[in-house]
Protein backbone atom coordinates (compact mmCIF):
# COMPACT_ATOMS: atom_id res chain seq x y z
CA UNK A 1 0.00 0.00 0.00
CA UNK A 2 1.29 3.39 -0.97
CA UNK A 3 0.73 6.58 0.93
CA UNK A 4 -1.61 7.80 -1.77
CA UNK A 5 -3.79 4.74 -1.18
CA UNK A 6 -4.65 6.11 2.24
CA UNK A 7 -6.81 8.71 0.49
CA UNK A 8 -9.29 5.94 -0.27
CA UNK A 9 -9.67 5.42 3.45
CA UNK A 10 -10.44 9.06 4.13
CA UNK A 11 -14.23 8.81 3.49
CA UNK A 12 -14.36 5.76 5.73
CA UNK A 13 -12.45 7.64 8.41
CA UNK A 14 -14.94 10.48 8.10
CA UNK A 15 -17.88 8.08 8.53
CA UNK A 16 -16.21 6.43 11.52
CA UNK A 17 -15.58 9.76 13.22
CA UNK A 18 -19.16 10.84 12.49
CA UNK A 19 -20.53 7.68 14.09
CA UNK A 20 -18.21 7.83 17.08
CA UNK A 21 -18.64 11.59 17.45
CA UNK A 22 -22.39 11.17 17.63
CA UNK A 23 -22.27 8.91 20.66
CA UNK A 24 -23.76 10.66 23.67
CA UNK A 25 -24.42 13.88 21.75
CA UNK A 26 -27.73 15.12 20.44
CA UNK A 27 -27.09 18.55 18.91
CA UNK A 28 -26.04 18.41 15.22
CA UNK A 29 -23.42 21.15 15.49
CA UNK A 30 -21.95 19.42 18.50
CA UNK A 31 -21.72 16.13 16.60
CA UNK A 32 -20.07 17.80 13.60
CA UNK A 33 -17.61 19.71 15.76
CA UNK A 34 -16.57 16.60 17.70
CA UNK A 35 -16.35 14.52 14.53
CA UNK A 36 -14.11 17.03 12.77
CA UNK A 37 -11.91 17.26 15.81
CA UNK A 38 -11.52 13.49 15.94
CA UNK A 39 -10.99 13.29 12.21
CA UNK A 40 -8.13 15.76 12.53
CA UNK A 41 -6.61 13.71 15.32
CA UNK A 42 -7.02 10.52 13.30
CA UNK A 43 -5.45 12.00 10.17
CA UNK A 44 -2.52 13.39 12.13
CA UNK A 45 -1.89 10.09 13.95
CA UNK A 46 -2.20 7.92 10.85
CA UNK A 47 -0.19 10.39 8.79
CA UNK A 48 2.59 10.50 11.36
CA UNK A 49 2.73 6.72 11.70
CA UNK A 50 2.76 6.31 7.92
CA UNK A 51 5.40 8.98 7.54
CA UNK A 52 7.63 7.43 10.19
CA UNK A 53 7.22 4.00 8.63
CA UNK A 54 8.09 5.43 5.22
CA UNK A 55 11.12 7.17 6.67
CA UNK A 56 12.35 4.01 8.36
CA UNK A 57 11.96 2.09 5.11
CA UNK A 58 13.83 4.76 3.21
CA UNK A 59 16.65 4.81 5.74
CA UNK A 60 17.17 1.16 6.51
CA UNK A 61 15.72 -0.97 3.75
CA UNK B 1 -19.04 34.38 21.80
CA UNK B 2 -19.81 30.81 22.71
CA UNK B 3 -23.51 30.09 22.78
CA UNK B 4 -24.63 27.44 25.19
CA UNK B 5 -27.03 25.03 23.54
CA UNK B 6 -30.32 24.62 25.35
CA UNK B 7 -30.84 21.24 26.94
CA UNK B 8 -32.92 18.78 24.97
CA UNK B 9 -36.60 18.84 25.81
CA UNK B 10 -37.68 16.45 28.52
CA UNK B 11 -38.98 13.15 27.26
CA UNK B 12 -41.96 12.03 29.19
CA UNK B 13 -43.44 8.58 29.22
CA UNK B 14 -42.02 5.25 30.27
CA UNK B 15 -38.56 4.34 28.96
CA UNK B 16 -38.44 1.68 26.24
CA UNK B 17 -37.18 -1.83 26.81
CA UNK B 18 -33.39 -1.92 26.37
CA UNK B 19 -33.38 -5.46 25.00
CA UNK B 20 -35.97 -4.55 22.38
CA UNK B 21 -34.02 -1.43 21.41
CA UNK B 22 -30.87 -3.52 20.95
CA UNK B 23 -32.59 -6.15 18.84
CA UNK B 24 -34.40 -3.62 16.67
CA UNK B 25 -31.19 -1.62 16.21
CA UNK B 26 -29.41 -4.77 15.13
CA UNK B 27 -32.09 -5.48 12.54
CA UNK B 28 -32.01 -2.03 10.95
CA UNK B 29 -29.40 0.65 11.68
CA UNK B 30 -30.99 3.61 13.46
CA UNK B 31 -34.29 1.92 14.27
CA UNK B 32 -33.23 1.47 17.89
CA UNK B 33 -32.92 5.25 18.19
CA UNK B 34 -36.43 5.68 16.83
CA UNK B 35 -37.72 3.31 19.49
CA UNK B 36 -35.67 5.12 22.14
CA UNK B 37 -37.32 8.43 21.22
CA UNK B 38 -34.57 9.99 19.06
CA UNK B 39 -35.76 9.56 15.44
CA UNK B 40 -33.47 12.27 14.08
CA UNK B 41 -30.42 10.56 15.43
CA UNK B 42 -31.73 7.25 14.14
CA UNK B 43 -31.84 8.74 10.65
CA UNK B 44 -28.31 10.06 11.15
CA UNK B 45 -26.96 6.60 12.01
CA UNK B 46 -28.98 5.01 9.22
CA UNK B 47 -27.34 7.43 6.79
CA UNK B 48 -23.82 6.88 8.14
CA UNK B 49 -24.03 3.07 8.21
CA UNK B 50 -25.94 2.95 4.93
CA UNK B 51 -23.44 5.20 3.18
CA UNK B 52 -20.50 3.07 4.33
CA UNK B 53 -22.27 -0.12 3.30
CA UNK B 54 -23.42 1.04 -0.13
CA UNK B 55 -20.04 2.62 -0.90
CA UNK B 56 -18.33 -0.65 -0.09
CA UNK B 57 -20.85 -2.58 -2.11
CA UNK B 58 -20.24 -0.34 -5.11
CA UNK B 59 -16.46 -0.66 -4.73
CA UNK B 60 -16.68 -4.44 -4.87
CA UNK B 61 -18.97 -4.53 -7.88
CA UNK B 62 -21.98 -5.67 -5.79
CA UNK B 63 -20.34 -8.94 -4.75
CA UNK B 64 -19.24 -7.95 -1.26
CA UNK B 65 -21.71 -10.07 0.68
CA UNK B 66 -21.01 -13.77 0.27
CA UNK B 67 -20.67 -15.95 3.38
CA UNK B 68 -19.29 -18.88 1.37
CA UNK B 69 -16.45 -16.91 -0.18
CA UNK B 70 -15.72 -14.34 2.55
CA UNK B 71 -17.01 -15.80 5.81
CA UNK B 72 -14.95 -13.55 8.06
CA UNK B 73 -16.02 -10.38 6.27
CA UNK B 74 -19.60 -11.61 6.35
CA UNK B 75 -19.43 -11.83 10.15
CA UNK B 76 -18.76 -8.10 10.25
CA UNK B 77 -21.25 -7.26 7.51
CA UNK B 78 -23.99 -9.22 9.27
CA UNK B 79 -23.89 -6.72 12.11
CA UNK B 80 -25.57 -4.25 9.75
CA UNK B 81 -28.69 -6.42 9.99
CA UNK B 82 -31.40 -6.76 7.38
CA UNK B 83 -29.62 -4.74 4.65
CA UNK B 84 -26.86 -7.36 4.62
CA UNK B 85 -29.41 -10.14 4.43
CA UNK B 86 -31.23 -8.39 1.61
CA UNK B 87 -28.06 -7.76 -0.38
CA UNK B 88 -26.97 -11.35 0.15
CA UNK B 89 -30.25 -12.68 -1.19
CA UNK B 90 -30.23 -10.25 -4.10
CA UNK B 91 -26.63 -10.84 -5.18
CA UNK B 92 -25.97 -14.46 -4.29
CA UNK B 93 -26.29 -15.53 -7.91
CA UNK B 94 -23.82 -12.95 -9.18
CA UNK B 95 -20.49 -14.39 -10.28
CA UNK B 96 -17.58 -11.93 -10.27
CA UNK B 97 -15.89 -11.93 -13.65
CA UNK B 98 -12.93 -9.85 -12.56
CA UNK B 99 -11.51 -8.66 -9.30
CA UNK B 100 -11.80 -4.89 -9.10
CA UNK B 101 -8.87 -2.86 -7.85
CA UNK B 102 -11.04 -1.45 -5.11
CA UNK B 103 -12.39 -4.83 -4.00
CA UNK B 104 -10.40 -5.07 -0.76
CA UNK B 105 -11.20 -1.48 0.14
CA UNK B 106 -14.88 -2.14 -0.53
CA UNK B 107 -14.85 -5.17 1.72
CA UNK B 108 -13.33 -3.01 4.42
CA UNK B 109 -16.10 -0.43 3.96
CA UNK B 110 -18.87 -3.03 4.25
CA UNK B 111 -17.26 -4.70 7.27
CA UNK B 112 -16.76 -1.41 9.05
CA UNK B 113 -20.38 -0.50 8.27
CA UNK B 114 -21.48 -3.45 10.38
CA UNK B 115 -19.17 -2.40 13.19
CA UNK B 116 -20.51 1.15 13.01
CA UNK B 117 -23.97 -0.27 13.61
CA UNK B 118 -22.66 -1.70 16.88
CA UNK B 119 -21.62 1.83 17.82
CA UNK B 120 -25.13 3.01 16.91
CA UNK B 121 -26.71 0.30 19.07
CA UNK B 122 -24.47 1.26 21.99
CA UNK B 123 -25.57 4.88 21.61
CA UNK B 124 -29.25 3.88 21.51
CA UNK B 125 -28.78 1.83 24.68
CA UNK B 126 -27.15 4.87 26.28
CA UNK B 127 -30.25 6.90 25.44
CA UNK B 128 -32.43 4.22 27.06
CA UNK B 129 -30.22 4.34 30.14
CA UNK B 130 -30.62 8.12 30.31
CA UNK B 131 -34.38 7.80 30.04
CA UNK B 132 -34.48 5.20 32.79
CA UNK B 133 -32.45 7.54 35.01
CA UNK B 134 -34.80 10.42 34.13
CA UNK B 135 -37.87 8.36 35.01
CA UNK B 136 -36.26 7.28 38.27
CA UNK B 137 -35.41 10.91 39.07
CA UNK B 138 -38.98 12.02 38.33
CA UNK B 139 -40.35 9.27 40.56
CA UNK B 140 -38.00 10.23 43.40
CA UNK B 141 -38.83 13.92 43.00
CA UNK B 142 -42.55 13.21 43.16
CA UNK B 143 -42.06 11.09 46.29
CA UNK B 144 -39.97 13.80 47.97
CA UNK B 145 -42.51 16.49 47.05
CA UNK B 146 -45.36 14.41 48.45
CA UNK B 147 -43.39 13.77 51.63
CA UNK B 148 -42.57 17.47 52.04
CA UNK B 149 -46.20 18.44 51.48
CA UNK B 150 -47.34 15.94 54.12
CA UNK B 151 -44.75 17.29 56.56
CA UNK B 152 -45.84 20.86 55.89
CA UNK B 153 -49.46 19.92 56.57
CA UNK B 154 -48.47 18.19 59.82
CA UNK B 155 -46.41 21.19 60.95
CA UNK B 156 -49.26 23.56 60.14
CA UNK B 157 -51.61 21.45 62.22
CA UNK B 158 -49.15 21.49 65.15
CA UNK B 159 -48.54 25.24 64.92
CA UNK B 160 -52.22 26.17 64.83
CA UNK B 161 -53.28 27.46 68.31
CA UNK B 162 -56.27 25.84 69.94
CA UNK B 163 -59.61 27.51 69.40
CA UNK B 164 -60.46 30.29 71.87
CA UNK B 165 -56.91 30.84 73.09
CA UNK B 166 -55.48 34.36 73.24
CA UNK B 167 -52.50 35.09 71.03
CA UNK B 168 -49.84 37.64 71.95
CA UNK B 169 -51.89 40.63 70.83
CA UNK B 170 -54.69 39.74 73.17
CA UNK B 171 -57.31 39.22 70.53
CA UNK B 172 -59.25 36.01 70.66
CA UNK B 173 -58.57 33.57 67.94
CA UNK B 174 -61.49 32.61 65.86
CA UNK B 175 -61.90 28.96 66.40
CA UNK B 176 -64.39 26.46 65.21
CA UNK B 177 -67.95 27.26 66.17
CA UNK B 178 -68.92 25.90 69.56
CA UNK B 179 -72.29 25.09 70.90
CA UNK B 180 -73.96 28.43 71.66
CA UNK B 181 -75.03 29.19 75.23
CA UNK B 182 -78.78 29.65 75.76
CA UNK B 183 -79.75 33.21 75.09
CA UNK B 184 -80.97 35.33 78.03
CA UNK B 185 -84.31 36.96 77.53
CA UNK B 186 -85.16 39.90 79.85
CA UNK B 187 -88.32 39.21 81.71
CA UNK B 188 -91.10 41.72 81.91
CA UNK B 189 -91.31 41.70 85.68
CA UNK B 190 -87.68 42.75 86.13
CA UNK B 191 -86.64 39.42 87.53
CA UNK B 192 -83.80 37.39 86.29
CA UNK B 193 -84.17 35.98 82.89
CA UNK B 194 -84.71 32.37 82.58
Amino acid sequence: MRLIDLVGLLPLALLITLAVGGVGRHEPHEIVRTSLSRLGTLVVVVGCVAGVARLLIALFV
Amino acid sequence: MDVVAPPPPPRLGPPPNAFLVGIVGLLLPGLGHVLAGRPGKGFFYFAVVGLAFTTGLWMTGLVAVNPDRDALWFAGQALAGLPTLGVWQATKDLVPTERLATFDLGMLYTGVAGLLNVVAIADALGIVEDRVAEADMRRRSAAVEAHLAAEARALAALDAPPAGSLPHDGLPVAGPPTEAAPATVPSTDGGPAS
